[in-house]
């Protein structure tokens, strides 16, 4: 059993470094400009003054009393069956359809569904809707349908329920919603179909094993990283389901409803927000000047871009920590500095989902275009199944103008929203008025800084990174100092 | 009216002040203002601007001249004269443009620039991004 368990881990990893991957080139280009000084002093003004605005809303307003948890539809809305069968076979589909075009599909990234479905569609699609429409994935999730099939079809439960171990806590999502961070962000063949895949298989196996040990819900409670962002972002929308029925529910109540969060919910959250951030950091002049002193520039950006996905959320993290510690002396709460930590965390959801938004929906406007033709031709071999192989990729509806001006719209919302949430759960758990009110000095500033930030990273010059050759395997970029010149150069 | 509605009122009155403070301090973007030549006396038929110039120097895959990122306005015309060390083909994303490179022969793509955006412009053969063009909104 262990011999099989130990083979069906390793397996995939063997056929990846048999891989010898090209850099990918020309998928996600977004043609965004960078936010020009004016607009970025606008906005982050805007910020400033609005935090003020929003505090002020609830100075001398008292205690407020959480609405009933559900508000029910007079008339219980039933989830019809059969919409949710297709939209389920339909998950299924591209599901597979994703795996077999990255493994069997043309290698050339433009050509294949695979990375462009993944990277400008799905990602974007799942985190937008998931906040519109709520917690749908927890039926559409396709390795919960391929679980519940394997369930009906075997006699056997298949499930081996082990306990799950209690300190893993929402550990396995964390680092693997980490790792995914990287395999987009960082590491450099994210838009490699076959490598992408592969990916996949990988997590899919992971995830199968670990619902076969512990048992379906519980592993995808902790170790699915979609599923728990699922969780987080279904909060946003007033629709909610349970049990094959669907709720209303004021979205605010949903925000701050479980109030304290575990320690490594709270290290997510954080990376919500550090891993979009580092999609623009390390484009910017800043990063490269960082790498300077510390001698990184003439390694490769595979090696430079993963220790900072790895290290960027560490500032976001020791800044919450430390607005964190002033919340509670200011307040001066007997609750220790990581449950004051834990109780406000939810606040910055908005923060990050506004960002996101912000940051990605270009992408999926421009490069989201790529699947119109793909869909005729998925696998890039030629096909024309809906006579839409032959579309052309069209880019001057999106204007800058229209860029910037939403970009810091969303951003300015999100931070009103945050604010407007972390007030909301001060009300909630200080029972002194003045302690509340105290406590959230020190958290607006902290959204200010978190907010200006993210304004400043879209404002930033980016930085031409030239490509360098083709190396020849995935080894030498890893392990040896690079044969070719990094070159680099400042705007 | 209470206190608290006068304190919305007001907080809402502010913010329509500062969105239209903020739209109406908007800074213009400069266009470069070209003089057509002054001939004496003959009335100025409205000329099309000399569009604008950049000469590309490629020497070992890199861009020489001009600098990395190079901007225009939305609307103008722009003339690129590229220079490159050996054969390769220069492509220019978003606006599509390819042009086959010949060792040390200055080759000449003109575009009006439609598009606001960044593109990048690249050597196609070797996939080396050289630069980018930021066509700001008019």
């Amino acid at each position: 059993m262990a011999k099989r368990l130990f083979s069906l881990f390793t397996f995939p990893f063997l056929l990846l470094t048999a891989l010898k991957p090209a850099l990918a080139h020309g998928i996600g280009q977004t043609y965004t400009l960078p936010l020009p000084l004016w607009l970025y002093l606008w906005g982050s003004g805007a910020v400033v003054f609005l935090s003020f605005v929003v505090i002020g809303l609830f100075i001398g307003k008292r205690k407020i009393t959480p609405d009933t948890k559900i508000t029910v539809s007079t008339t219980t809305l039933r989830i019809p069956q059969l919409p949710l069968r297709i939209l389920q076979f339909v998950s299924l589909f591209l599901f597979f359809l994703t795996i077999l075009t990255g493994l069997f599909g043309n290698q050339d990234p433009v050509k294949n569904f695979s990375p462009n479905f993944i990277w400008a569609v799905f990602i974007i699609v799942f985190v937008v809707t998931s906040a519109l429409f709520g917690n749908y994935w927890q039926y559409l999730n396709p390795f919960k349908i391929i679980f519940n099939l394997i369930e009906k079809l075997l006699p056997k439960p298949v499930s081996l329920n082990i306990t799950y171990p209690k300190s893993l806590k929402y550990w396995p999502a964390v680092a693997f919603y980490l790792a995914f961070i990287w395999l987009e962000l960082a590491s450099g063949f994210s838009a490699e179909p076959r490598i992408l895949a592969f990916f996949i298989v990988i997590y899919s196996t992971i995830t199968f094993w670990g619902m076969i040990l512990f048992g379906k819900d519980t592993w995808l409670e902790g170790g699915e990283f979609l599923t728990v962002l699922a969780n987080f972002l279904s909060r946003f929308s007033p629709l909610e389901y349970k049990n094959e029925a669907i709720f209303i529910r004021n979205p605010v109540n949903k925000l701050i409803d479980n109030g304290k969060i575990d320690f490594s919910l709270v290290m997510f959250i954080i990376l919500t927000l550090a891993g979009v951030a580092f999609d623009s950091f390390k484009e910017s002049p800043l990063f490269f000047q960082i790498l300077a002193v510390f001698g990184l520039e003439s390694t490769s950006p595979q090696v430079y871009q993963s220790l900072g996905v790895l290290l960027m959320s560490a500032p976001y993290l020791l800044l919450y920590f430390f607005f964190s510690a002033l919340g509670k002396i200011l307040s001066g709460t007997k609750e220790t500095m990581a449950t004051f930590a834990s109780t406000f965390a939810l606040s910055l959801l908005p923060i990050s989902l506004a960002y996101f938004v912000a940051h990605f929906y270009s992408l999926f406007l421009i490069q989201g275009q790529a699947l119109i033709y793909l869909v005729s031709d998925p696998f890039g071999i030629g096909w024309n199944l809906f006579g839409t192989a032959g579309y052309e990729m069209k880019i001057g509806f999106l204007r800058a103008d229209h860029v910037w001006f939403s970009q810091i719209g969303l951003i300015v919302l999100g931070h009103v929203a945050a604010i407007y949430l972390a007030h909301y759960i001060a009300l909630n758990v200080f029972i002194n008025h003045r302690q509340a009110i105290l406590s959230q000095y020190p958290m607006a500033t902290l959204m200010i800084f978190y907010t200006v930030f993210s304004l400043w990273l879209l404002s930033q010059p980016i930085v031409v990174q030239t490509s360098y050759p083709t190396p020849p395997t995935y080894y030498t970029l890893a392990y040896a100092s690079p044969p070719y010149p990094v070159p680099i150069n400042y705007p | 009216m209470d206190k608290r509605n006068l304190t919305i009122i007001g907080a809402l009155a502010v913010v329509a002040i500062v969105v239209i403070l903020f739209f109406t301090l908007r800074p213009k973007t400069q266009t470069p203002i070209v003089q057509p030549p002054q001939t004496a006396q003959t009335p100025i038929v409205q000329e099309t601007p000399a569009p604008k110039l950049f000469e590309f120097l490629i020497k070992g895959k890199k861009l020489a001249k001009p600098e990395q990122t190079i901007k225009v306005t939305e609307g103008e015309d722009v003339l690129f004269k590229i220079t490159s060390d050996e054969v390769e083909e220069f492509h220019l994303h978003g606006y599509d443009i390819s042009k086959d490179l010949e060792p040390n022969q200055s080759v000449e793509i003109q575009f009006k620039a439609d598009k606001t955006g960044r593109f990048e412009f690249e050597l196609e053969k070797s996939k080396i991004t050289l630069g980018a063009l930021e066509v700001l909104p008019k």
